[in-house]
C-alpha cells in the first residue's frame, strides 16, 4: 500500500538530475522506449504528463471520495429525520411532520456530504501516499523540493542495458549530474548541506562524512577529488593566463543561469569577477574552473556561458 | 510551447526554480523585519482590546451591547456578516479559479485562503458570544442532552449556518493545508536549526514530491476544488437566508442569496487586495504579485460590485412595484429615514467607488487600488449594517420603534477582532510560505 518507503530495504539508486521538466519528460521516454524499469521521479512541482509517461493509472481515489460523499449525505438525512421527525418532531408553521418536510434538511445534507468528502478523500490520500505526522522524508537530494528534479532507478531491479549504459543514457538526455549509487537519506539525519556548491567553496578535505551520498559515479563524470595545492595552484595559473585580470571591476556573475550567490563567491575567491573574463574562458580554462570548484562537469559548455557573458558584456 | 504575447507573464525578473524558492523562503528563514514587528505588535493590542471587551461581555453579561428589542441584532450580527463574506474570496480564488484555469490566482491563492480561515475564526466569536452563556457553545450541535430528548431544529436556518460555517472552516483549513505540505517540505529540506527541521519536518509528513504521490495530489485538489466551489456558494447563501426566511420587510426577498454571494465575493476581494497590497510591498513580492495579478482583480471587484449595485436597485424597484406598504416603507427609510447616512455611504461605497475600474489606469496603480479596496471594506459593512438595523428599528408596532447605537464594548469587539485577524495573518507571514512555490514553479516559463 505504501509505496513511498524507498528506505525500507537499503535500496541503492541510480539517479539523474536535471534541472528542466521537458528533459526530465525526453528522458523518461527514452529510457522506457528502452525498456528500462523507472523506479520514480522526484520534482519540486508537479509535472504535467510524467505519471502518465511513467505508466502511472489515475488514481481511484475520486470513487473513495464518491463513496465517502455518499456517506456524508446519508448521514445528514439520518440525523435530521430521526431527531426532527422519529424522535422528536417539531411541527413548524404547521407544516407536515413526514416525508416531505427533508426540503429544509437539504442544506444539511449539502454540507456533510461535502464535508465527509473532503475528509474522506484527503485521509484517503495520505493513507495511499503513506504520509502521517512525524514520518522520515526518504530524499535522494537535498534540492528535489526546491529546482532539481530526479529520475530514479532501483540498483537491485534487472536491467537489460548495464548500469554504466544507464548512466551515460542519463547523461546524454542532458541530466546536469547522474549519480551511481545514491542511498536514500533524511534532511533530520544530515545536518551537512549537500550543495555542490558550498562543497566547492569550502577548500576543507572531503571527509567522507556521509559515505553514501558521495560515491562517485562508475563513469567517474562528478569528481570530489580535493587537488593537491600544486595542482591547484597550476589551475589558477591557466584561468589567469587565459581569462586575464579583473583589474578591480566586478559584474553581477549571478546574471549568468547556472550561477547561483554561492558559486558566484566561489568565482570570486579565484580571481574570476567580471563577464569579460568568462567570456575568455578556453576549453582548458573551463576545465580548470570546473576541476577547482568541483562544479558539474561539462555544464559552463552546455549553459554556453561563454555567449551568454559575451550578451551581457555588451549590454 | 504556445505563449500569447498579449499576456504580460505572471511573474517578472526572469526567476529560476531556486530564485523563487529563495525569495518566498527568506521571510521564514531570517530574522522578522522592523515592518514585521511593528504590524505584529499593533495586531497584539487590538486582540487584547478584543480579549478586554469579551471578557467584560461574559462577566457583566450580554447587556454591555445594545442589541436589545427590537434591534435584537445589531453590531454582532453585521460583523458576523461582514467577516464571513470575508472569508469568501480565499476559497473562491483557490476552488473556482482553478476549475476556471485561471493561472493568476497561483501567486495569491496561498494568502487568500490563510485570510478566509483568519476571517471565519472572527466570524465564530460574533454568534458564539451573542448566545451570552458561551460556554453553552456546543448546544446547536446535534446532541442528545439531559433535558429529555429535545434536538436542534433543522428546519432553522440558524442552524443550517452552524453546520455551513464549521464545514466552511474545516474544509479550508484541510484544502489549505494539503496545498502548503509541498511547501512546508521545501522549507524542511532547506533548514538549519534543529528547530525548524523538526517543525516543518512534522508538518511535511514526508512528502518527497514523488511523480506517483503528485499524480495523486493534483487529483485530490481538483476534487476538493471541485466540491469547494458549491460550498462557498451555499455558506453565504444559507447566511442570507438566516435574513429571507424571516417576515421582515427588507429581509423576506429571493433575490437575498445570489446578492449575498456576489456581495461576500465582492467584500472578499477587496480585503484580499487590501492585504495583497501591504504584503507585496513589505516583503518586496512585486515581481510574483504583479500589476496584471492586481487588474484581474479589480475586474472581479467590478464585476462583482456591479451585480451588487444591480441587486440594490432590484430590491428597491421590486419594493415600490409590490405594493405592499411595509415594504416600501423599509426602502424609504432607508433612504431618507434616520439611517440615511448608511445608506448613502454603502451605495457610493459599492456602487459608485468600484465603477473607477473600468479605466486602465485605476486598475494599475497600486495606491489607488488600495484606497478603493479600503473603501470597499467600509462599504460592505455598512451594507450589512443598513439591511439588518434599518429594517429591525421600525417594527410593525410604532411604539417598539427604537434608535441603536452601538455601545464601546461592542466597537471594541469589531476592533479586537481586526486584532486577531492581523495577528494570525502576521504569524502566517512569518512561520509559512506567503506564495504557492509548487505552483508558481509551473508558471514561470509561462505567459497566460
Amino acid at each position: 500500500m505504501i509505496d513511498k518507503s524507498i528506505q525500507l530495504d537499503n535500496r541503492k539508486f541510480t539517479v539523474g538530475t536535471f534541472d528542466d521538466s521537458d528533459k526530465l519528460l525526453h528522458a523518461v521516454d527514452t529510457l522506457r522506449e528502452k525498456g528500462i524499469k523507472i523506479f520514480d521521479c522526484y520534482t519540486p512541482f508537479p509535472v504535467h504528463h510524467l505519471d502518465h509517461k511513467l505508466g502511472y493509472h489515475r488514481t481511484n481515489l475520486t470513487i473513495g471520495a464518491f463513496l465517502c460523499g455518499m456517506l456524508g449525505s446519508l448521514t445528514g438525512f439520518t440525523l435530521a429525520y430521526y431527531m426532527n421527525v422519529v424522535d422528536w418532531p417539531m411541527i413548524i408553521g404547521g407544516k407536515p411532520q413526514d416525508i416531505t418536510v427533508v426540503t429544509s434538511f437539504i442544506p444539511v445534507i449539502f454540507e456533510l456530504t461535502i464535508l465527509f468528502t473532503a475528509f474522506g478523500m484527503v485521509i484517503m490520500f495520505f493513507a495511499r501516499t503513506g504520509m502521517i505526522h512525524g514520518i522520515k522524508e526518504d530524499l535522494l537530494d537535498r534540492r528535489q523540493t526546491d529546482d532539481h528534479m530526479l529520475l530514479a532507478i532501483d540498483n537491485a531491479e534487472d536491467q537489460n542495458l548495464s548500469n554504466s549504459e544507464i548512466q551515460s543514457l542519463l547523461q546524454s538526455e542532458g541530466a546536469i549530474e547522474v549519480r551511481g549509487e545514491v542511498v536514500p537519506f533524511n534532511t533530520s539525519h544530515t545536518m551537512e548541506d549537500e550543495f555542490v556548491s558550498k562543497e566547492a567553496a569550502s577548500s576543507d578535505v572531503l571527509v567522507d562524512k556521509e559515505p553514501k551520498k558521495k560515491v562517485s559515479t562508475s563513469t567517474g563524470k562528478k569528481s570530489t577529488i580535493k587537488l593537491s595545492e600544486s595542482e591547484r595552484t597550476e589551475r589558477l595559473n591557466i584561468i589567469k593566463s587565459t581569462m586575464g585580470d579583473a583589474g578591480g571591476a566586478k559584474d553581477d556573475l549571478k546574471l549568468i543561469s547556472g550561477v547561483g550567490p554561492k558559486y558566484e563567491s566561489t568565482l570570486n575567491e579565484i580571481g574570476i569577477y567580471t563577464f569579460d573574463q568568462v567570456s575568455k574562458m578556453t576549453p582548458e580554462a573551463i576545465k580548470a574552473v570546473e576541476e577547482i570548484t568541483n562544479y558539474f562537469p561539462g555544464r559552463i559548455e552546455r549553459d554556453d556561458w561563454i555567449s551568454q557573458a559575451n550578451n551581457l558584456k555588451n549590454k | 510551447m504556445y505563449s500569447a504575447d498579449i499576456r504580460q507573464p505572471l511573474v517578472t525578473g526572469g526567476k529560476t526554480y531556486s530564485d523563487v524558492t529563495a525569495d518566498i523562503c527568506r521571510p521564514i528563514e531570517n530574522k522578522p523585519t522592523s515592518s514585521w514587528w511593528m504590524g505584529f505588535s499593533l495586531g497584539v493590542l487590538f486582540l487584547l482590546v478584543l480579549v478586554g471587551t469579551l471578557t467584560w461581555t461574559v462577566w457583566e453579561g450580554i447587556g454591555t451591547w445594545n442589541t436589545n428589542k427590537s434591534v435584537m441584532w445589531g453590531w454582532d450580527i453585521t460583523n458576523f456578516v461582514f467577516w464571513v463574506g470575508i472569508g469568501h474570496a480565499g476559497t473562491l480564488i483557490s476552488a473556482i479559479l482553478l476549475l476556471f484555469r485561471q493561472k493568476w490566482r497561483m501567486s495569491i491563492n496561498r494568502s487568500a485562503e490563510a485570510m478566509t480561515i483568519f476571517a471565519v475564526f472572527c466570524a465564530a466569536i460574533f454568534p458564539l458570544f451573542h448566545m451570552g452563556r458561551v460556554w453553552l457553545g456546543f448546544w446547536p450541535l446535534p446532541l442528545p442532552n439531559a433535558f429529555g430528548s429535545l434536538w436542534v431544529n433543522f428546519n432553522s436556518p440558524l442552524l443550517w449556518d452552524v453546520f455551513a460555517i464549521s464545514t466552511y472552516l474545516s474544509v479550508s483549513l484541510v484544502f489549505w493545508y494539503l496545498g502548503l505540505i509541498p511547501d512546508i517540505a521545501t522549507v524542511r529540506d532547506r533548514a538549519t536549526s534543529k528547530a525548524r527541521k523538526f517543525w516543518y519536518g512534522f508538518f511535511a509528513m514526508g512528502w518527497n514530491g514523488s511523480a506517483k504521490s503528485w499524480g495523486r495530489y493534483e487529483v485530490v485538489a481538483l476534487i476538493l476544488a471541485g466540491i469547494s466551489t458549491p460550498l462557498v456558494l451555499s455558506v453565504h447563501t444559507i447566511v442570507s437566508m438566516d435574513f429571507a426566511t424571516s417576515v421582515i420587510p427588507g429581509w423576506h426577498t429571493t433575490i437575498f442569496p445570489p446578492y449575498f454571494v456576489a456581495g461576500a465575493i465582492f467584500s472578499g476581494f477587496g480585503m484580499v487586495l487590501t492585504l495583497l497590497l501591504i504584503a507585496r510591498h513589505v516583503m518586496n513580492y512585486q515581481d510574483y504579485i504583479t500589476t496584471e495579478h492586481l487588474e484581474a482583480m479589480t475586474k472581479v471587484i467590478l464585476l462583482t460590485g456591479s451585480i451588487v449595485g444591480v441587486a440594490y436597485i432590484t430590491e428597491f424597484v421590486i419594493a415600490a412595484y409590490s405594493g405592499y406598504e411595509y415594504e416600501q416603507y423599509a426602502f424609504a427609510n432607508r433612504m431618507f429615514g434616520p439611517y440615511a447616512w448608511a445608506y448613502w455611504t454603502m451605495m457610493f461605497c459599492n456602487l459608485m467607488a468600484p465603477q473607477v475600474f473600468w479605466s486602465k489606469w485605476a486598475r494599475t496603480t497600486p495606491w489607488f487600488i488600495f484606497v478603493v479596496s479600503i473603501i470597499v471594506n467600509i462599504g460592505m459593512w455598512f451594507e450589512r449594517f443598513v439591511i439588518i438595523v434599518t429594517s429591525l428599528h421600525r417594527d410593525f408596532l410604532p411604539s417598539s420603534w427604537v434608535m441603536y447605537h452601538a455601545t464601546w464594548v461592542e466597537v471594541g469587539i469589531f476592533l479586537g477582532t481586526f486584532g486577531l485577524f492581523f495577528t494570525c495573518f502576521f504569524l502566517f507571514a512569518k512561520f509559512l510560505p506567503v506564495i504557492n512555490m509548487s505552483e508558481i514553479k509551473t508558471i514561470i516559463k509561462d505567459k497566460e
